[in-house]
């Protein structure tokens, strides 16, 4: 157990859960508050969408999360709006009027969790207006599944809630004594534990003293482990604080000038978590990033083609922490082309990742780097594609080299997501797409529509 | 659908294009209506539950407030589409903390057959699984969580069989869940009987008016 201050509704609340409450769990269990809706537990759906914000930043407008998979405890020092906040007496906030005058629900499940994200947009919109197109209104809303009203009618809520005459109430602006934390290093080493520091020193030294502790910041993959695997996770470091991590700079690394250099916190869980399947560890692997790993002694550099060993296994010891991403910036001659296949357009994890980096010399490929995710146990470069196509010029033949080189390669497993068979034939697509793509370069093969 | 587009103007045009196919670019719902008019036919009105949508008071089953004593269930699903149950040990589960009873086919007094309109509906498996997800047992614990962790301890053993994923191949193997039956026109023997046993009830003896039909159609020859 352990403590949690925060303010809910305006209202100051102090709560004792285990460090793996989620914040749905801790509003529908602890605090009998129901309005916020369980749907897939998972992150997917968006019915628990609650909105969150840091009440000691006055710039800080309200975020939308999901309750199912946010630690309670990140609730620390923040106000957290449900969607029973919104309601003043009888009077409806205007994303909620916009919704019922629009018809904007049906069998109502979703609708809270639709509401909250509207209301979200509102409390921007109210701040800095800006033009709802549907991009953005995607961006608001892509997070929230409807299956029986529709989307035509959540669309004009959306649009039409801005109209509605709306006063801020007074507990919106409301602020929080500080809390004084428990120092980390004073809890026993087996007891349970949320950390929340603050720089990277006392990171690296929370990190030393509890080793079997597990780092969560966005906690959109370790939460499953909890929601879905029901693994206990009693000791856990939130990295989300750290100044050092939430900082990004351009310099000069390796003795070569236009690194981006930072850590971007959940970014940097994306690499760390090793999923063979993550998002931007091929891309990184194309750009050749370096990682920093920081202990409590000092910190090493290192390539980040090194730092994937096996499958969720990485070059990080027990005591270190990723501190820092080198990513170099593209040179003007050089193309990044990304390509990511899933089933869904939103909201899906790859079955095939491609990254290619290159430029193009009087006709012939230089400096090619290619990485794949859902190839192997890992993200991992295509090294011997990458060698079919170093200096060759923009062939057919070259081409089907590389493809031949890519399927001796990689033997990647079938799951759900793709057979072997689907995975190879797609990445060999991957390649063929680069090479229409290089040959009609005001071409490109792209997906127009989508099924909602 | 998947094509080949210009990008000289840009994957922004293709979208500007298929803008109001894609959003739909009639007038807005709640436009379409007088709203003075409420309650007429052609006009509309709101969901008699909208209010409570909104504002998270509308109650679903998950969200009634459970008795401080009341205990959780959580079901052990089958993980394959098709075999024979051979071994269900659940000694493990039995010990799980939180857990208060485990029930099974064995333990069902009554009907086993939940079927409410044909039999073949069985409430647990006893040893033929007919679908990925059907319950083999059920765990009673103190909480949910409890409850669902202890369900994982259960050691199966099952002779999985090949499942059935394909209807045509289905049909030909003659794979059916129901019998088959046919549904034919044409003559029917006693048309002319039933056809006076309709006739002959007063109407003011009938619930629902009587649909009569047309007089038996000659006899063929």
């Amino acid at each position: 157990m352990a403590t949690i201050e925060f303010l809910l509704n305006g209202t100051p609340k102090q709560c004792d859960v285990p460090p793996d409450t989620s914040i749905l769990t801790l509003l529908r269990d602890h605090l009998g508050m129901t309005g916020t809706k369980e749907g897939c537990a998972s992150g997917d759906c968006g019915a628990c969408t609650v909105a969150i914000r840091n009440p000691s930043d006055v710039e800080a407008c309200f975020q939308s999360i999901n309750a199912c998979i946010t630690p309670a405890h990140q609730l620390n020092c923040r106000h957290l709006v449900t969607i029973e906040g919104l309601a003043q007496g009888n009077q409806l906030h205007p994303a909620q009027q916009a919704m019922v005058e629009c018809h904007g629900s049906q069998c109502g499940f979703c609708t809270p969790g639709i509401v909250m994200s509207l209301f979200t947009l509102h409390t921007t919109q109210q701040r800095c207006p800006t033009p709802l197109t549907p991009e953005r209104l995607e961006a608001v809303l892509g997070g929230n599944l409807c299956r029986c009203t529709g989307y035509r009618p959540i669309r004009d809520a959306a649009l039409s809630m801005q109209s509605l005459p709306w006063q801020a109430p007074q507990w919106f602006d409301a602020s929080l004594p500080a809390v004084s934390a428990p120092d980390p290093e004073r809890v026993e080493e087996n007891a349970s534990l949320f950390a929340q520091p603050t720089t990277q020193d006392e990171l690296t030294r929370v990190r030393r003293r509890y080793p079997n502790a597990r780092l969560v910041a966005g906690a959109t993959d370790l939460w499953l482990e909890n929601t879905q695997r029901l693994v206990e996770l009693d000791q856990l470091i939130d990295v989300s604080r750290v100044n050092e991590l939430r900082q990004i700079e351009e310099a000069t690394f390796q003795e070569q000038s236009g690194w981006w250099i930072g850590a971007g916190v959940t970014y940097t869980g994306n690499i760390v978590n090793a999923s063979p399947i993550g998002d931007t560890p091929p891309v990184l692997l194309a750009l050749d990033a370096w990682v920093e790993l920081a202990n409590a002694d000092g910190s090493r550099q290192i390539p980040l083609s090194t730092f994937f060993i096996d499958y969720k296994k990485t070059a990080l010891a027990a005591d270190e922490v990723i501190s820092r991403v080198f990513v170099p910036k593209l040179t003007d001659t050089a193309t990044l082309r990304v390509w990511k296949l899933s089933k869904r357009r939103e909201d899906d994890i790859s079955a095939v990742l491609g990254a290619f980096c290159y430029h193009l010399e009087a006709g012939v490929m230089r400096d090619v780097r290619i990485a794949f995710g859902g190839m192997a146990a890992t993200p991992k470069r295509a090294l011997a594609t990458e060698k079919a196509l170093e200096g060759q010029p923009l062939s057919k033949t070259s081409f089907q080299a590389a493809q031949q080189a890519l399927d001796d390669e990689f033997t990647p497993m079938s799951d759900v997501r793709g057979s072997q068979l689907y995975r190879q034939q797609a990445a060999r697509n991957l390649l063929e797409r680069l090479y229409l793509t290089l040959c009609a370069p005001n071409q490109e093969v792209m997906l127009h529509a989508y099924a909602h | 659908m998947r094509t080949l587009t210009k990008l000289d103007t840009d994957s922004r045009r293709a979208r500007r294009e298929l803008h109001d196919q894609l959003q739909g670019s009639g007038p807005l719902a709640r436009h379409t209506v007088d709203s003075q008019s409420q309650r007429q036919a052609g006009s509309a009105s709101f969901h008699e539950s909208a209010q409570k949508h909104v504002t998270g008071k509308a109650a679903y089953i998950d969200d009634i407030k459970t008795p401080a004593d009341a205990l959780h269930v959580a079901l052990g699903l089958s993980p394959v589409a098709h075999g024979t149950l051979t071994k269900l040990d659940l000694e493990a589960v039995r010990q799980a903390p939180g857990v208060i009873d485990v029930i099974t086919f064995n333990d069902v007094p009554g009907h086993t057959d939940i079927g409410p309109v044909f039999p073949g509906d069985p409430i647990f498996v006893d040893q033929e699984i007919s679908y990925a997800g059907q319950c083999l047992f059920a765990v009673a614990a103190t909480t949910l969580q409890a409850a669902r962790r202890a369900v994982k301890l259960a050691k199966l053993e099952i002779d999985e069989q090949p499942a059935s994923l394909d209807p045509v191949a289905a049909t030909e193997r003659e794979e059916f869940v129901r019998p088959t039956h046919v549904q034919e026109r044409g003559w029917l023997e006693n048309w002319g009987s039933i056809w006076k046993a309709y006739a002959s009830v007063p109407p003011a003896q009938t619930r629902y008016p009587i649909h009569r039909p047309p007089p038996p159609p000659a006899a063929p020859t």
